[in-house]
C-alpha cells in the first residue's frame, strides 16, 4: 500500500509528465478511431457504385456532337504535347453502311504508323502493308467473299487487295480516305487511342471500369462502340468495380497502417517517456528493501490504467473527429457512433498494449546500459538486414523494405547528429553551448526524438504525396473524358438467347453484338475464356491482328506465367479437348486470373454452353428514347444513361478523395503531435539539467530561446533524411506497392509546394516544444533544482 | 538527298506498285532503308507524277515551297550546336550537340489535293539530337495526313508544320527561320539565319542519281543558330551552324544499291563540303558519287565520282549491319580529311532505321577542323 502510495504521489507530482502521456496515447487511439470510421465511410461510398459496362472510347463530342477533323487534330496538337499520357497514338475512324448493304470500317493506316513505333503489332490488314492499302479506292473484303479483283461500292469501282478474316460477312476494312470517300463523310465515327509501351497506371484502371468518364487504356486500341450504340450488361460486370474498390481501400489501408504506426510510436514515446523518468524512484524504492517484481508489477498496472484513460478519452475524440468531418461535407450524413468490436480491439491494443510496451521496453533499455556494450553494433543490423530481406519478398517483401529503410535512415540520423550535437552548432553564449553539451552528453535521447520527427513527418508526407498523386491521376482522368455515350444496364444472371432475340428485334435496333465467356481447363487450371465476335474492333481491344484469332489464341500475363509461356495449350472444356497455338499475349488487370480470348468460331468447337456477360444494341439515329423505353418496360432491364453512370462515379470518387484529404490531415496532426511529444519527452529527461541552468541565473526567456533553437537545429538535420524516405515511401507505394497488389501503378507526382509545406511545419513544430520545459521552469526551485528524481 | 527519298519510299511502300518488302518477323516496327532496293524503277512513261528533267530551272523563293505534283520530297536540317558561352561559336570546341530534323512529303495520287480524308499528301518528320558529353542520341517520328491543323506545308508564308515540330519563315527573306521541335525528353527551339546563298547541286540543281534516275537538289549550308535545347528538362542556350537541304522528285532508286554514305561538313576556315557514294550491291563504285566545295570567298568546285575517295577507318554494327564511324576522305584537288563520329551510336531507332549523326573532322594530326553530319544507311 505505500509502495503504491509513494508510487502515485510520484506520478502527480509529474503532473506534466502524465499528461504528455495521457496526451500522446490519447492522440493516438483517437486517430486510429478517425481514420477506421473514416475508411469505413469510403468503403461504403465505394460500395455504392453502380456496375458499369466496359467501353470507353472517344465516340461523341462532350456536347454529343460528331467529332470533326478539327476536333482530331485539337487532340493530336495535346497529344504532341504530351497532353495525353499513356497514348502514344490518335487513330480515327470512319464506319458506315453503303447503301447496298455493306458495312466499311476505315481507319487512318498513316496514324497508326505512329503507334507502331512503340506500341504493339496493330492491325495492317494481315498480309497486306498498310502502304498498299493507302490506294485510294482499295479494300480489304472478308475471307468466304470471292469477289475477284474489284467490287462496285457506290457507284464506284473499288479495288480489292486482300482480305480479312473477321469473320464478318458484311465488313469491308479499308483506309480512311476510301471510307470517307464512299460514304461521303469527313465526321470521324471513333477515335481509337493507342497504348503507350508501359505497365498499366490508375488511369487505365479507371477508364476501364467507368464508361464515359475517359478515354485512355494502354495495351489496346478503343473503338469498342462505333457510333451511337447501348451496351447491356448483366450484374457480374460488378466484379472489376469491386476490384477498383478493393484497391482503393487497399490504398487507403495503407495510409491507415501507416498512422497507425506514427500513433504507435506517439503512444510507445509517451509511454516509455513515462516510465524511463520514474526510474530513479524505482531504484530508491528498491534500495530501501521494496521486492522488484513487487515494482514491476505496480507500475504495469498503472501503465495499463494510463493505457485505459487513453482509450476511454480517445475513442470517443476519434469518432467526434470522423463525424466532424463526414458532417462537414454532407449535412445530412448520418452520425455514426457505433462501436464496431474490430475498432476497440485496435484501440485497446494501442492504448494498453503500447503502453505497457513502453514500460517493458524503457526498462530493458536502463537494465541494458549497465551491461556490456560491446555488442551495441547489433543495433545496426536490422535496418540492413530488412532491406536486403524486402527484396525477395514480393508484396510482403516491399513492407520490410519500408521498416528497413525507416531503420536505416533513422540510425544514420542519429549517428550524423551525435556527432554535429558534439560540435558547437550555434555561436552561443557559454550557457547556450553549456546546453548543447548537456544535450550531447545525453546522446541516446536523441534518438527517440530523431526517429519520432523522420517517422511522423515521412509518413504524413509520404500519404500527402500518395493521395495527391491518386487525385492527379483521377483529374487527368476526367479531364480527358470526351465522349456522352449512352450505356444500358441490366440483366439480372446474364442474358438469355430469348432475351437477345427480343433486344435485336426491337425496331430501330440495326445489329447487335454480344460478348459471350466460357470455362475450360489448361490442365488442372481453371481458365475463364472470353469469346470475341471476330471483327478488327473487337480484336484490337486485346491489341491483336485481325487474322490473329483464326485458330489460335490470346491469353492474359497470369496464363503465360503459370504455362511457362508455351506456344501451344491443350485446353479442355465439357464439350472436348483441342491444341491450340497462343498467337499472342494481352495486358490484364491480374487480378481477375488466367484468361484466355478466343473467337466464337473456335468457342464453338469447344463449348456447348457460353454465357452471355454482354450485349451492344446499335440503335438507329433518333430511336434512343423507344428502344430505352421497350427495353425498361418490356424486358425490365435497366437503362441509364452514361452522363448518369459517370455523376454517380463522380460523386462516389470525390467523396473518396475528400475523405483521404481528411486522413491525410489526421496524419498531418499525428505527425505535429508525434514530433511534439518526442521533444517533449526529450526536454522532460533534461528538465534537471535546465533548472540547474535556472539556478545558476540563465533566464527563462534564455532557456526558451537555447531550448527552442535547439529543437529547430535538431530538426533541420534531422528534415533532409525525412523528406527523403517520404520520397522513397510514396514511390514506393504508388510505383511498387500497387502493381504488386493490383497490377497498376499510380503516377507519383511530386508536389514541390508540399514538400515545402512539410518542410516548414517540421522546422516550425519541433521548437514548440520547448514551450512545456520554459513552463515548467519559470520559478525558479533549489530544492526542485538538486530533486534527483527529475 | 535521294537517301531520304528512299527512307520515305520504303516506310511508305510504293503505292503504285502495291508490293511489300520483305517483312521482318522479329521486329515489325523496323524497315531496312535497303528493302526498296529490290524494287523496279519507275520509268517516266508509267510514272503520272511530274518529272526531273535537266532544263527546269530552279527559282526562290518559289522552290523552298512544296511542289505536290512530285512524288516525294524533303527539307532537311542538320545542326552541329554548342553552348552559348558568350554568343560565340568556339574555335577550337568540337560540337557539342548535334540535331536533325527533317519534313519528307510523298504524295499517294498526282490530282491536286482533294480535302478531308481524301488528300493526297502523306508527310513524316524525324527528329533526332545528340547529346555529347551525355554521349546519348535520341529519336523521334511522326507520320501524319495533310490536314489542317496537324499537318501542312506551305510555301508562302513559308511553313512546315507537323506533331510536335514547326519550321516557319519569320522575316522578309526565306530565312530567319524559326524551328520548333519537341519529343519525349529532349526538344529545340531555334532561329536560322542564311549567311550564304544556295548551292544547287549537280547541274544547276538536277542532280542525276543514275541514268534514268534523278532529282533537284539544292543546299544552304551554314545557316547561322541561336536559340535554346531542352535535354532532360535542362535547358542550354546554343549557338551553332546548320545544313539545309532540298531535293524533290518522283522516281525511284534504281536497282543494284544496297545503301549510301552522305556527309555535309562545315569547316573552322568557312568553307563547306558535301560528298556521297552510292553503296552498290555488288561493291563497284557507282559512276554517279558526287561531291561538292565551298571555299571561304565563296568559290565552288564540284566532284566526279572518280575525284574522291571515302576509306571506312572503323566501324560498328547496328542489328547486323556495319556502319563506319571514322572515315578517310581523300579529294583529289584538296588533300585528306579525317570524319569520325562525335558518338558512335547514333543509329536512329525510327521505323526506317539508318545512321545519321554528328561528326568532327580533323586533318591527319589530328587537329580540329570542323564539325558536320554523317548519315549512312544499308
Amino acid at each position: 500500500m505505500l509502495l503504491r502510495r509513494a508510487l502515485l504521489r510520484e506520478l502527480s507530482r509529474g503532473k506534466w509528465s502524465l499528461l504528455a502521456a495521457l496526451v500522446g496515447l490519447s492522440v493516438a487511439v483517437a486517430s486510429v478511431t478517425a481514420v477506421h470510421l473514416l475508411n469505413a465511410r469510403v468503403a461504403l461510398n465505394l460500395e455504392q457504385l453502380q456496375p458499369l459496362g466496359l467501353s470507353a472510347h472517344i465516340a461523341r463530342r462532350e456536347d454529343g456532337g460528331a467529332i470533326a477533323i478539327s476536333d482530331y487534330a485539337a487532340l493530336v496538337e495535346k497529344l504532341a504535347r504530351g497532353g495525353i499520357p499513356s497514348v502514344s497514338a490518335l487513330v480515327p475512324l470512319i464506319d458506315g453502311t453503303l447503301e447496298d448493304g455493306w458495312r466499311i470500317l476505315g481507319m487512318d493506316w498513316v496514324a497508326m504508323r505512329n503507334a507502331r513505333q512503340t506500341g504493339p503489332s496493330l492491325a495492317t490488314g494481315g498480309e497486306v502493308e498498310f502502304g498498299a492499302l493507302l490506294t485510294r479506292l482499295s479494300v480489304l473484303v472478308p475471307e468466304s467473299s470471292d469477289l475477284g479483283d474489284e467490287l462496285r461500292l457506290a457507284g464506284r469501282s473499288v479495288r480489292i487487295l486482300g482480305k480479312h478474316s473477321t469473320g464478318d460477312e458484311r465488313l469491308l476494312v479499308s483506309d480512311i480516305a476510301t471510307a470517307s470517300e464512299l460514304l461521303q463523310q469527313d465526321a470521324i465515327s471513333a477515335l481509337a487511342l493507342v497504348e503507350a509501351p508501359a505497365t498499366f497506371s490508375l488511369v487505365d484502371i479507371l477508364d476501364h471500369l467507368f464508361v464515359g468518364l475517359g478515354a485512355v487504356r494502354r495495351s489496346s486500341m478503343r473503338q469498342d462502340t462505333l457510333g451511337a450504340g447501348y451496351i447491356i450488361s448483366s450484374p457480374d460486370q460488378d466484379l472489376p468495380v469491386r476490384r477498383f474498390v478493393t484497391a482503393i481501400m487497399f490504398n487507403l489501408g495503407v495510409l491507415s497502417v501507416l498512422c497507425l504506426l506514427v500513433a504507435g510510436f506517439i503512444a510507445f514515446q509517451s509511454a516509455a517517456g513515462t516510465a524511463q523518468r520514474r526510474a530513479p524512484l524505482m531504484g530508491r524504492l528498491a534500495s530501501m528493501g521494496a521486492h522488484p517484481t513487487r515494482l514491476r508489477r505496480l507500475v504495469y498496472g498503472e501503465s495499463a490504467a494510463i493505457g485505459l484513460i487513453a482509450c476511454a478519452i480517445g475513442l470517443p475524440l476519434g469518432m467526434a473527429t470522423s463525424n466532424l468531418a463526414i458532417q462537414m461535407r454532407d449535412l445530412r450524413a448520418q452520425l455514426d457512433f457505433q462501436l464496431d468490436p474490430w475498432l476497440v480491439a485496435k484501440a485497446i491494443t494501442l492504448g494498453i498494449g503500447v503502453s505497457l510496451l513502453g514500460t517493458f521496453l524503457a526498462q530493458a533499455r536502463s537494465q541494458a546500459r549497465e551491461k556490456d556494450q560491446h555488442f551495441a553494433w547489433l543495433w545496426f543490423l536490422p535496418g540492413p538486414v530488412l532491406v536486403v530481406l524486402g527484396l525477395f519478398g514480393g508484396l510482403p517483401g516491399v513492407f520490410l523494405t519500408l521498416g528497413g529503410l525507416f531503420l536505416v535512415f533513422v540510425q544514420v540520423a542519429w549517428l550524423m547528429l551525435r556527432r554535429i550535437s558534439r560540435m558547437p552548432l550555434l555561436q552561443m553564449p557559454m550557457r547556450g553551448r553549456e546546453v548543447l553539451r548537456g544535450a550531447s552528453t545525453h546522446a541516446m535521447k536523441l534518438f527517440p526524438v530523431v526517429s519520432a520527427f523522420i517517422l511522423a513527418l515521412a509518413v504524413a508526407l509520404a500519404m500527402q504525396l500518395m493521395v495527391s498523386s491518386l487525385k492527379n491521376d483521377f483529374d487527368l482522368f476526367l479531364d480527358q473524358r470526351l465522349d456522352g455515350e449512352l450505356n444500358v444496364e441490366g440483366g439480372a444472371g446474364g442474358l438469355s438467347r430469348e432475351q437477345i432475340h427480343d433486344l435485336a428485334s426491337i425496331p430501330g435496333v440495326t445489329n447487335t453484338r454480344d460478348a459471350q465467356t466460357a470455362t475450360a481447363w489448361v490442365g488442372p487450371l481453371r481458365v475463364e475464356v472470353r469469346l470475341i465476335d471476330y471483327s478488327p474492333a473487337g480484336l484490337m481491344r486485346y491489341g491483336a491482328l485481325p487474322d490473329t484469332l483464326e485458330n489460335s489464341i490470346l491469353i492474359n500475363g497470369q496464363l503465360a506465367a503459370e504455362q511457362e509461356e508455351a506456344a501451344m495449350l491443350h485446353i479442355t472444356s465439357d464439350q472436348g479437348q483441342l491444341n491450340l497455338p497462343v498467337a499472342d499475349e494481352f495486358n490484364d488487370f491480374g487480378a481477375l486470373g488466367p484468361r484466355m480470348v478466343m473467337s466464337k468460331q473456335l468457342g464453338a468447337e469447344l463449348f456447348a454452353h457460353t454465357r452471355v456477360e454482354s450485349l451492344r444494341l446499335f440503335v438507329e439515329s433518333g430511336m434512343e428514347d423507344q428502344v430505352r423505353l421497350r427495353i425498361e418496360e418490356e424486358l425490365g432491364l435497366a437503362v441509364r444513361s452514361t452522363a448518369e453512370s459517370r455523376q454517380g462515379a463522380e460523386r462516389a470518387l470525390n467523396d473518396t478523395f475528400w475523405i483521404s484529404d481528411v486522413l491525410s490531415l489526421v496524419a498531418l496532426l499525428v505527425a505535429v503531435f508525434g514530433i511534439i511529444t518526442g521533444f517533449n519527452q526529450l526536454h522532460l529527461t533534461r528538465l534537471r539539467e535546465f533548472r540547474l541552468l535556472r539556478g545558476l541565473g540563465v533566464s527563462s526567456r534564455e532557456l526558451l530561446a537555447l531550448v527552442a533553437a535547439q529543437s529547430g537545429v535538431m530538426a533541420a538535420l534531422a528534415l533532409p533524411f525525412a523528406l527523403t524516405l517520404a520520397l522513397i515511401m510514396a514511390w514506393i507505394l504508388c510505383q511498387q506497392v500497387n502493381p504488386l497488389a493490383f497490377g497498376f501503378s499510380i503516377n507519383l507526382g511530386l508536389d514541390w509546394r508540399l514538400i515545402l509545406v512539410f518542410a516548414g511545419i517540421g522546422i516550425c513544430v519541433a521548437p514548440l516544444a520547448s514551450l512545456l520545459p520554459w513552463r515548467m521552469t519559470r520559478e525558479v526551485s533549489h530544492v526542485a533544482t538538486t530533486d534527483e528524481s527529475l | 538527298m535521294w537517301r531520304q527519298l528512299t527512307s520515305l519510299c520504303s516506310l511508305l511502300f510504293l503505292v503504285a506498285c502495291g508490293q511489300a518488302p520483305e517483312p521482318e518477323p522479329r521486329d515489325e516496327t523496323r524497315i531496312r532503308a535497303s528493302s526498296l532496293l529490290s524494287e523496279e524503277s519507275s520509268t517516266v512513261a508509267e510514272n503520272p507524277f511530274t518529272p526531273v528533267t535537266p532544263e527546269t530551272v530552279l527559282r526562290f523563293p518559289e522552290d523552298h515551297a512544296p511542289h505536290p505534283s512530285f512524288r516525294q520530297e524533303w527539307w532537311y536540317w542538320t545542326l552541329a550546336l554548342w553552348r552559348a558561352r558568350d554568343g560565340q561559336i568556339p574555335a577550337d570546341i568540337p560540337a557539342e550537340f548535334g540535331a536533325q530534323l527533317v519534313y519528307f512529303r510523298r504524295a499517294l495520287a498526282p490530282e491536286p489535293d482533294p480535302e478531308g480524308w481524301r488528300a493526297t499528301q502523306v508527310y513524316m518528320t524525324h527528329f533526332a539530337m545528340t547529346h555529347v558529353d551525355a554521349d546519348a542520341h535520341r529519336s523521334t517520328e511522326v507520320l501524319s495526313r495533310e490536314i489542317p491543323g496537324i499537318a501542312n506545308i506551305r510555301g508562302e508564308p513559308f511553313e512546315l508544320r507537323l506533331p510536335g515540330s514547326r519550321v516557319r519563315n519569320t522575316g522578309e527573306g526565306f530565312t530567319p527561320l524559326a524551328m520548333l521541335a519537341e519529343a519525349q525528353g529532349y526538344s529545340l527551339n531555334l532561329e536560322l539565319r542564311g549567311t550564304e546563298p544556295a548551292i544547287l547541286q549537280g547541274l544547276n540543281g538536277y542532280s542525276a542519281k543514275s541514268e534514268e534516275a534523278a532529282s533537284h537538289y539544292y543546299s544552304i549550308p551554314r545557316l547561322a543558330v541561336r536559340g535554346a535545347i531542352e535535354w532532360d528538362a535542362s535547358t542550354v542556350p546554343v549557338v551553332g551552324w546548320a545544313w539545309m537541304d532540298r531535293e524533290w522528285s518522283s522516281q525511284e532508286l534504281p536497282r543494284g544499291l544496297v545503301g549510301w554514305d552522305w556527309m555535309a561538313l562545315m569547316l573552322q576556315d568557312g568553307s563547306e563540303l558535301m560528298v556521297y557514294q552510292l553503296v552498290r550491291e555488288d561493291g563497284s563504285r557507282d559512276p554517279f558519287n558526287y561531291g561538292v566545295y565551298r571555299d571561304a570567298s565563296g568559290s565552288i568546285w564540284k566532284f566526279e565520282s572518280d575525284e574522291f575517295s571515302m576509306l571506312a577507318l572503323r566501324i560498328v554494327e547496328f542489328e547486323g549491319d556495319a556502319y563506319p564511324v571514322a572515315w578517310k576522305l581523300t579529294i583529289d584537288s584538296l588533300g585528306e580529311l579525317f570524319v569520325e563520329a562525335a558518338i558512335d551510336d547514333q543509329y536512329l531507332q525510327t521505323s526506317v532505321r539508318y545512321w545519321e549523326g554528328l561528326v568532327r573532322v580533323t586533318d591527319s594530326d589530328g587537329e580540329y577542323l570542323g564539325d558536320g553530319y554523317l548519315e549512312m544507311t544499308r
